[in-house]
């Protein structure tokens, strides 16, 4: 039996609730983020406040779409970028249901979905709630340097998106499935530069890819999309380059969500979004909406995370980082 | 998984090379030229104008400058020219001003004493422990120098 792939028969996608910042709802993908706040505090004093309120208001969102009230969520996963996790946890003070805190860096989200994934289908719970939320003031302060601080960034650096996103996943049958899911491993390719994260993770991003269709038969014709989370202008180019040379041609079948959420050339975001909420917020809007036209069929998602510290990038060690995917298909017995 | 490869690191390398090297040298000439160029009209007010002593004046031009460094950074302009000025904007003394400013409205939801105070000198907090150390050093040798002929 193989630990690090998994398939699983009995989830499904219940509700989503995003909410985005005026940037990525002024980006291309606008129209497809229904609920956007137009000024970074969220009437907030402050950005932790604001991230706080994303995320509650995320989960409340998803709720309302949900067939399941607050008080019939079996367990909660969530996590984000701030110290400790702290903005998921206490947006969920609320609630009364159980909380597993996790976190994968910008992997966040997808480390959620797999747990769920497994305490739905090993029939522990009924439902579970996953949830992230990231917020571009929050991460300067704490990754790089004061928000007001007049500094040139580097045209690798990405832009972490500001938003919230939770999901509702379920047993019951419903359109869309998530069929299998890969836990990554670790890949460090001992590079100190915490500028260019995109290209340190491709290579995770590479090998999860690589194992997820090694360990469970697939081949590449098996999915309309393969998608990254964040791996930037540039990491997509080495992701796609590196694996071109392996024989496997993403020409039109690869899109990194980071790339699609700005206008790379009308916004100032230097090389694409990242964050925790990049890849769900692209994923479960744009991608899901394919899905549910039944353009596509079945999609990968790797969502990559550069799980470097404050610390560890100022005693200049490398970055490790890591990958794990999910596959999300159409439920044509629905 | 340690993935090592010199052909990765170089790759890392070749994406971080700045495009347009001439470019940002214009715009940081310009953008410090700005500066050099508010400065030297300043210092002619106080000095033509006011009919300040020179010392006054050059004292009083850094503490204007200062405070124009703090109301851009107070404002959200500082950031936005630093992106095209470059070390055009933050060698002057209005990038000094902007550090140290920067610095206390991040800290100001952590309070006063820990945030404002502590947190204002979490950026410059070197210049000056590297500042002082230098100017005691220079001093010794200059004393030196002068006991030594």
């Amino acid at each position: 039996m193989n630990s690090q792939s998994v398939i699983v028969n009995h989830v499904y996608l219940d509700a989503v609730g995003i909410i985005v910042g005026k940037t990525e709802k002024e980006g291309p993908l606008g129209r497809y983020f229904k609920n956007s706040i137009k000024d970074s505090y969220y009437n907030e004093s402050t950005f932790e406040l604001a991230q706080k309120k994303l995320s509650n208001q995320a989960i409340r969102l998803a709720l309302l779409q949900s067939r399941f009230e607050s008080k019939d969520i079996d367990i909660a996963f969530g996590g984000d970028l701030s110290n400790q996790i702290h903005a998921s946890t206490a947006s969920i003070e609320q609630y009364l249901f159980p909380y597993v805190g996790v976190y994968a860096a910008c992997a966040s989200f997808n480390l959620a979905i797999i747990l769920a994934c497994i305490y739905i289908d090993k029939m522990i719970t009924c439902n579970a709630l996953c949830f992230t939320s990231s917020h571009l003031g929050v991460s300067e302060k704490q990754f790089r340097y004061p928000n007001e601080y007049g500094i040139q960034k580097c045209s690798t650096n990405t832009t972490t998106i500001t938003g919230g996103v939770a999901v509702i996943l379920k047993r019951h049958k419903d359109k869309i499935k998530i069929s299998s899911f890969t836990i990554g491993k670790i890949v460090d390719v001992q590079s100190k530069n915490v500028n260019d994260m995109g290209t340190c993770m491709s290579y995770a991003a590479i090998d999860t890819f690589k194992t997820h269709l090694k360990n469970l038969n697939r081949h590449l014709n098996d999915f309309d999309k393969i998608i990254t989370g964040d791996l930037s202008f540039y990491g997509s180019q080495v992701f796609q380059s590196e694996l071109m040379k392996e024989n496997y041609d993403l020409t039109g079948k690869y899109e990194d969500c980071g790339n699609l959420i700005y206008d790379s050339k009308k916004q100032d975001v230097n090389a694409g979004g990242s964050g925790p909420a990049c890849c769900p917020a692209v994923t479960f809007s744009y991608f899901l909406n394919k899905l549910l036209k039944k353009e596509y069929k079945r999609i990968l998602v790797i969502a990559t995370g550069a799980l470097h510290s404050q610390i560890s990038y100022q005693q200049k060690q490398s970055i490790p980082c890591i990958a794990h995917a999910i596959e999300l298909e159409v439920n044509y017995d629905y | 998984m340690i993935l090592k490869s010199k052909k990765i690191n170089q790759t890392i390398k070749e994406n971080g090379k700045k495009t347009q090297k001439w470019l940002h040298i214009l715009k940081a000439f310009l953008v410090g030229g700005a500066f050099g160029l508010i400065g030297q009209g300043l210092y002619e007010l106080y000095f033509q104008v006011c009919q300040l002593s020179q010392d006054e004046a050059s004292l009083l031009v850094s503490l204007t400058l200062v405070l124009l460094g703090v109301l851009m950074t107070s404002f959200c302009i500082f950031d936005n020219l630093a992106k095209h000025g470059g070390a055009g904007s933050f060698i002057p003394i209005v990038g000094f001003a902007n550090a140290m400013s920067s610095c206390a409205i991040e800290g100001k939801s952590e309070g006063p004493i820990f945030g404002v105070g502590g947190k204002i000198f979490s950026l410059v907090g070197s210049v000056f422990a590297y500042g002082i150390v230098a100017t005691y050093l220079c001093g010794l040798i200059y004393y030196l120098w002068r006991v030594i002929l």
